[in-house]
Order: structure tokens, then sequence, then C-alpha cells
């Protein structure tokens, strides 16, 4: 830890003495809806081709920084309106221009400014893979408790038991490994011996938006990041105080089947929390305290959760901004792995009706943003991220105790108009000492490095890897390049096609290297052997998003095609003699296609969308010949949502379906009996709301029809539940 | 203002025929019940751990057989229970008289304690060649057809219906 520290230090330093000035003079402006003329505070306003920027304050006024004697253009944005590009001829350093700046509603509301597909700003449509982003409002539309009840309703997205699947990257691992990056404000946040997503910890009602990379991100983002990246980006201090009380409760129904009764007592939840939001000179914060209760729909569901959460923002001058993260979360849960049996399918084993798990989760970050120069900005981000958890039962009385330290400094610089760069380093380190695992850790040194360059003005290539050493106890893992090239072709506003090709790798965590417990009757072995595994995906597609008026006042499509050859792929495999462990297995390959269409219609009064993803895929022999379908994908899903907005009052529909999981491993279906029957999945969300600028009140079904499933053998899908929820800013 | 007006009706019945045809297509999807309540039996099994030494057997399954016939038990088996492990393998304060529930459809069926000689986990992943093998790595509850017979349960399964075995059931091997 020592020498990592000095060489992080000794990095900043150069960085630091490295400081050049540049001629600049100031442009002034204001930001108005161009209906109402109301002035729109927070919009963000930055220098095309640069990393200059400002945000509109509370009268919608802004100032900015710009070059002198050069052409420019200013691109603002704002969330729920539509990207305005404005170019200006050169000005002197004696001229003070005020502009005013009119923005137009964007009917299709998600965000098209992210930042996860390059590590730098960029409008969606020249984004070289496929990125689906979700904005506030499709979170608060479903008064969702926690991000994982969203993510579903997307097009490639599926979870399975607290797992998340993009495209078919992962299986279920028991909960030992993990193909899709989570990252928090672009740092990771996954469990450094599992990989794991502990959903609680993510601020849902603080998120200001959702940029999911559906392609390998092991070119920018290293191991774990091969089957896509999820950037969960936490909103910034609004310009004017802000105190937010929100609680959301609700009831979760007895079963439809009274053979499936278990308790004579309801089962209620609920999330109450407080936030206060307070920007002060150029600087801001914000705070937020949620508790948290749910009786779970069955018996070993309950889980109680406590949660402080706070990010300060710090601005010094136009060139240097600090932003400080903290998230601590304390909570205990049931412990369960599977049902009684399928007569009781609600009910916990006999003797493990006790078993429980609690914990505490730490995860601090620091990211300092340095502009260097209108077209240099230096990213220097550090974070730790501390799990402790128990558990105490008949046969578990695991424990484990996590730390993950991270250091990163990246250098993004735009050479010429047509022309940026971005590298960076990246030093991690983790400990883990669990019962479960044993005691051991884990060290990487990675180096990134992306070139993008613009052709024709129409065309932008990407091209970049990452180098990546991994160590486990000292002892070297695998030591990797990841190329990627990708093309994105943007010939007019509004359309983009768009082709990569990458390499993604991905190390054994901890927990599929040394893993031992039990499962059912099944010993869980571990496997110290097991080697990284390697992948290769390509894809092509396109976006085009169209805005009218009127009867149709928006379109959007997404569309994509894509395959990924796994070498090495690393599953839970139950060997003959009844023991399971992570095995190396030869070959795979996932190929599918992807269509997601959105709409708006009658001047945005009803708004729909639905999304379709078809998926092959298939275990391969030596030989190259399929051999099996990989275990616990999807082969068809579909969502579809439905919306009306009309004078505050809100109403929406939401159907997913998921075709039945061909393949498990640990228990099969047995039709002489009906053991172990898996069906597709069919899931109705509805909800009715009132909204004004204060006050949002909403009621919403899940699982309307009380339509029951496995997703995961002998753990039933949640039970329908009826949710009420209230936002009210003070 | 008159064209105003009538372009509002016009979307009022647009958006009136778009959610008749969405609701009407919710619950033509809606229609799929997804899992139901299974029918099987259940009862409680009381099998002394000193039976797991004296027999030499590493589990007890709960077999179920469509029809009795001890020449043949592979070909009539239906079903199995989770096994039942001795304590020392299971936790410390662990209960002679345990818990089981079968699966099974509806009809008749003849349920005999089965004594595994092979580990339980290589009897569950190896189970079809475990029953195609010459000689069953099984014991039964004694040697004669009386002591088999007297050791074992009809059962009649209902549709959707659990079928209780209330009465004590001590296993000997």
């Amino acid at each position: 830890m020592p020498a990592f520290s000095a060489r992080v230090v000794c990095f900043i330093t150069v960085i630091f003495f490295s400081i050049i000035g540049a001629t600049e003079t100031v442009i002034q402006g204001r930001v108005i809806d161009s209906v109402t003329n109301e002035p729109l505070a927070g919009a963000n306003i930055l220098l095309r081709h640069s990393y200059t920027g400002a945000a509109a304050g509370n009268d919608g006024a802004f100032s900015i920084n710009i070059p002198v004697d050069t052409d420019f253009s200013l691109i603002v944005t704002m969330m729920g309106y539509k990207r305005q590009i404005i170019s200006f001829s050169g000005l002197d350093d004696t001229t003070a221009d005020f502009i005013e700046i009119g923005m137009t509603a964007d009917v299709l509301a998600s965000p098209q400014i992210i930042v996860t597909a390059t590590r730098k700003e960029q409008d969606i449509f020249t984004a070289p893979v496929a990125v689906t982003v979700i904005g506030p409002r499709q979170i608060q539309d479903r008064a969702a408790l926690s991000l994982e009840e969203v993510l579903p309703f997307e097009t490639g997205i599926s979870i399975v038991k607290d797992q998340i699947n993009i495209r078919g990257a992962n299986s279920y691992s028991l909960g030992a490994g993990n193909r899709s990056l989570l990252l928090l404000d672009g740092l990771p946040l996954l469990g450094s011996a599992a990989g794991n997503i502990t959903w609680a910890v993510i601020p849902t009602s603080e998120i200001a938006r959702v940029e999911v990379i559906k392609s390998s991100g092991s070119a920018l983002y290293g191991s774990s990041a091969m089957g896509g990246v999820i950037n969960i980006i936490t909103r910034n201090t609004p310009a004017t105080p802000e105190t937010r009380l929100q609680l959301k409760a609700g009831q979760y129904s007895a079963p439809k089947y009274d053979q499936w009764q278990w308790t004579n007592q309801p089962n209620r939840f609920y999330v109450a929390e407080l936030s206060h939001a307070q920007p002060f000179g150029q600087h801001g914060y914000w705070v937020r305290l949620q508790q948290r209760r749910t009786d779970g729909y069955y018996r070993l569901g309950w889980k109680e959760a406590l949660n402080l959460t706070g990010k300060l923002k710090l601005n010094f001058g136009s060139r240097y901004s600090t932003t400080l993260f903290g998230n601590f979360l304390s909570d205990q849960s049931g412990l369960s792995s599977l049902w009684k049996n399928a007569a009781e399918p609600f009910e916990a084993p006999g003797g493990y009706e006790n078993d429980r798990s609690e914990g505490h989760k730490l995860n601090l970050s620091s990211l300092f943003n340095y502009i260097h120069s209108a077209a240099t900005i230096i990213k220097i981000k550090a974070a730790l991220y501390s799990i402790n958890w128990e558990n105490s039962g008949l046969t578990n009385n695991d424990f484990s105790t996590e730390s993950k330290y991270y250091g990163e400094v990246q250098v993004s610089t735009n050479w010429t108009e047509s022309f940026n760069t971005t590298v960076g380093l990246v030093f991690q380190q983790a400990k883990i000492d669990a019962r479960i695992f044993g005691d051991h850790s884990s060290n990487s040194s990675s180096f990134y490095l992306l070139g993008q360059k613009r052709l024709y003005k129409t065309v932008n290539l990407s091209l970049g890897g990452r180098y990546e050493i991994y160590q486990v106890d000292n002892r070297l893992v695998d030591q990797t390049f990841s190329p990627q090239l990708a093309l994105n072709y943007n010939p007019v506003e509004g359309f983009a096609l768009r082709g990569s090709i990458g390499h993604g790798f991905r190390v054994p965590t901890i927990a599929e290297l040394y893993s031992s417990s039990q499962l059912s009757v099944f010993k869980v072995i571990p496997n110290p052997d097991l080697v990284a595994e390697n992948s290769l995906s390509a894809e092509i597609g396109g976006l085009l998003a169209w805005q009218g008026r009127g009867f149709v006042s928006g379109l959007k499509m997404d569309c994509s095609l894509f395959t990924t050859s796994f070498n090495q792929m690393i599953e839970p495999v139950i060997f003959t003699s009844g023991t399971i462990h992570f095995e190396n297995l030869t070959d795979a390959r996932i190929s599918g296609a992807e269509l997601g269409l959105s709409g708006a219609f009658f001047n945005n009064l009803f708004q729909t969308s639905v999304g379709y993803t078809w998926l092959s895929p298939v275990e391969l022999d030596s030989n190259g010949k399929i051999s099996d379908t990989l275990s616990y994908r999807f082969r068809h899903s579909f969502s579809g949502q439905a919306r009306v907005n009309w004078q505050g009052v809100f109403a929406g529909i939401e159907y997913r379906y998921a075709s039945r999981i061909e393949r498990v491993e640990l228990f099969q279906e047995d039709p002489k009996t009906g053991r172990d029957r898996r069906v597709p999945i069919h899931l109705w969300n509805m909800g009715i709301g009132y909204r004004t600028r204060q006050i949002e009140l909403q009621l919403r079904v899940e699982n309307f029809f009380q339509y029951y499933f496995v997703d995961l053998e002998r753990n039933m899908g949640p039970e329908r539940k009826v949710v009420f929820s209230v936002n009210y800013i003070l | 203002m008159g064209k105003i007006l009538l372009r509002k009706q016009l979307m009022k019945k647009q958006i009136t025929g778009l959610i008749f045809v969405l609701t009407s297509l919710l619950f033509q999807c809606a229609a799929p019940t997804g899992l139901t309540p299974v029918s099987g039996v259940e009862g409680q099994i009381s099998i002394p751990d000193s039976t797991f030494a004296s027999a030499e057997i590493t589990a007890v399954v709960l077999g179920v057989l469509d029809r009795l016939d001890l020449d043949n038990i592979a070909d009539h088996l239906i079903a199995y229970s989770e096994p039942i492990l001795p304590c020392d393998v299971t936790a410390s304060d662990c209960d002679p008289l345990t818990e089981f529930f079968i699966q099974l459809k509806p009809g008749g069926y003849q349920i005999i304690p089965v004594g595994l000689t092979i580990p339980p986990e290589t009897f569950i992943v190896k189970i079809d060649s475990v029953l195609n093998a010459p000689h069953l790595p099984v014991k039964l509850p004694g040697t004669e057809i009386i002591d088999i017979l007297l050791n074992s349960k009809s059962i009649l399964i209902h549709e959707q219906q659990i079928t209780k075995i209330d009465d004590l059931w001590e296993i000997e091997f």
C-alpha cells in the first residue's frame, strides 16, 4: 500500500506542476424555456471540443470562459430538453457578449449526453457502442424502492436473484462472480471477494441518470466489464436549497392460493427518507438519510437498513473542482437460498427459520477535476469500498471482511477539433478475510488509452485498449491487453450507425477461486487453478430519433446485432461426484439481436416504448460445435410500457416477458412428477399519480395478476405488491 | 378555434381507442397462470441415528413407486425425497424426526424407504446411471417382503392436494 500511494502522489505532483495558462475572455448569457420563457436553473453549458463548462443559476444566467479570436460553439443541455448547439465567430478579449438560449422540451426524456462509453462527455449519437440511458423520471415513475426493479424493463437487461445480466453475459453464478461492472459516479462498486452488487447501497432517489454500456467495456474498464458497464451518476446540488421528504409504503398480497398461505400477518414495507441539498457560494452539497424495512413476501425475505449518503462538490474558480462522496449502510436480513418445498414455496426450510445476515458497507470516494486548459482535463479519483457481513444460522455461520482501495488518474486532451485522447492509470488493492473464502489479497494495475478521430465530419473512429496486471496473494493470475476498435457514422442529427469489435477479459474472483460451502446436498469446493476468461465481441447497430409535433411528437429507435465468443468461460459446474466448483468451460458463444422503440404522441400526452431481445447462448465443444445451451439465460425477452400525462395526472402500465430458462444447474425439471417446473415470466405493473412542482403522489401495483414463476430454482419470484409513495419538497 | 376543438375531440377518440386496444391486449397476455399449487405427499419419518452406521448407509431417501415390484425397483421409481442424512453430517442438534415432502402427479403410489450405499449427492447427480446399473447401490428395510411392506406406505394423490401421512413412520434397516 505505501508503494501504491507513493506512485499516485508522484503522478499527481507531476501533473500539478505542469499548469500552463491560456488567453480567454468571458461570455455571459441566460438559458430559458422557449415556450414559457421561464429560466432553466441547472442547464449545462459546455464549450464544444473542450472541457470548459458552466451551469446556469436560479435565474438561468451563466458565464463561461472562451478562447479569444477563434470560432467556437456552445453545447447547452438540460434534462428533459433537446440539446442546443450555438456557434460564434471569433470574439476578442474586450468583448463581453450576452446571449439568450431558448430550449425546446425533449419528449423522449432520456438524457442525450453520456460519459461512460469513452470516459468523457459525448452525445449519445456519437457513442461507438450501444448505450441505454435511464433518466430520473423513469426511476421516479416506477416509485422504485431499488434500482434493480427498474433495470429489467430496459432492453437487453435481466436480473436473476440480485445478479444483473446484460445481453446474457452473466449466468447465475451463486453470487460468486460478475461479468458486468457497476460504477457509482465512475468508480467501481462491486464487492472485492465475489464481485457482487449490494443494491441497497445505491442511492436510488439521488440518481441523475444511469448509463448502461451493453457491449464489452474491458478496453476502458478492465476485468469485470467484459459483459458491459452500468454507471450510476448521482445528481449534483440543485441551484436552490431543497429539502425533500419521501415516503414509500405498501403491502405484499397474500398468496393467491390458499395452499401457499404462510402467515396470518400482513407483509408490509416502507422506505422513509429525508434529504437536503444546499448550494453555498460556488459550492454545494446534498445529504440523505434513509430508513427501510420490509417483511418480505416469503418467510426469510425480511430486510431492514439504515443508510446515510452525502455528496459535497467544491468549485475553486472555473478550473478546479472536487467532489467528495460518502455512503454508509447498516443492514440485516433473513438468510435464504432455497424454499422449503414446492408445496410451501414461501416457507423457510425446517430449522432455518431464524437464519439471518447482518453487516455494514462503507463507500468513500473523491474526484478531483482540473481543467488544465480548454483542451485538457485531468481527473484524479480515489475510493474505498469496505464490506463486512456475518451470517448466523443453523448451518451457515460465515463471515467476511473485505476492503477495496481504488486510485485512478485520467487525462483527456482534445488535440484538434477532430482528434482527442483519453489516457489513464488505475491501481486497485483488495483485502479479504472470510470464513467462506479464506484470507486473501488481490492487486491490479492497469493503463488505458483511447483515441477518437473524426473523419469526413460524419465518421468517428475510436481505437484504444487497456493493459492490466492482476495478482492474487502476490501470485500473477493474469496480464492482458484488451483492445477495442469502433466506428460511428453520424451523417445527420438524430441518426447514427455504429460498429465495434473488442477484446474482453475477466479474472476469476476470490469467491470463484476459493469458495468452500454447502448448498443443499451439494458441496461447493475451491478451484485455485482457475484462469482468466477471455472474449471477443462484435456489434453493429443504429440509432434514429425524430422529433415531430401533434399526433406523433417524437420517435426513437435503437437496434443492434451482436455476438460474443468466450474462451475459457468461468461457470459453476456440478460434477458427478456431487460437488460444485467453478470451471473454465472450453468455449461459449452468445449471439443476439435487440430492438428498442419509443414514441410520444398527441403533444406528449401519451408515451410508449417497447424493447425486444433475442439471445442464442450456447456452449461449444472443442471442435466449435454447439454442445449445450448456457444456463440461466432468457432466449426471448420483451418489455413494453405506456404512459399518459395530463395536467399533472399520470398513469402508466408496464409489461415484461422473459421466455422460460432452458437450462439450470442445480435442480432439473422432472416431467414425471412436475417437480422443479419452470415457466416464462409475464409481469404487469400499473400506476397512477399526481404531480405538481412541490408534491408527487403515486399509487402502484406490481405483479398485478399475481403471476408466479421461479427464475432461480426453488426461489419464488416476487408476489404482488401495492405501493403508495409521497415525494414532498418542503 | 373550431378546428382546434375538432382536433381535440379526434385526439380523445384516438386515445380512447388506443387505451381499449391496450387493455384488450393486457387481458389477453395476462391469461397465463404461471406456477400453481402442486400435489404430493408429506409427513414425518423417524430414523434412529444408529441405523446409518449399523446398516452401512450414507443417507435414506423415500422412493415412490407406481407399482410395488421389488425385482424392478428402478423401472417403477417415479420420484424420491430429499436425502435424509445422519446427524453427524448435518447440524449438531439433529432431530431423528425428519419432515419430508415429495411432489407427485395425481394417482396411486407406494412409498418405500431406501438406504443409499453411495454418497447422496452422487445419487442425485448420477440418478440415470444409478438406475441403469445392474445392481442398485441401495438397501431396503429388511430382506423379506413382509418387512418391506410393513415399512412402506400406500398413498393416493389428488389434483393440487397434499396427502398427509399423519401416523409416526419409524424406519429400521
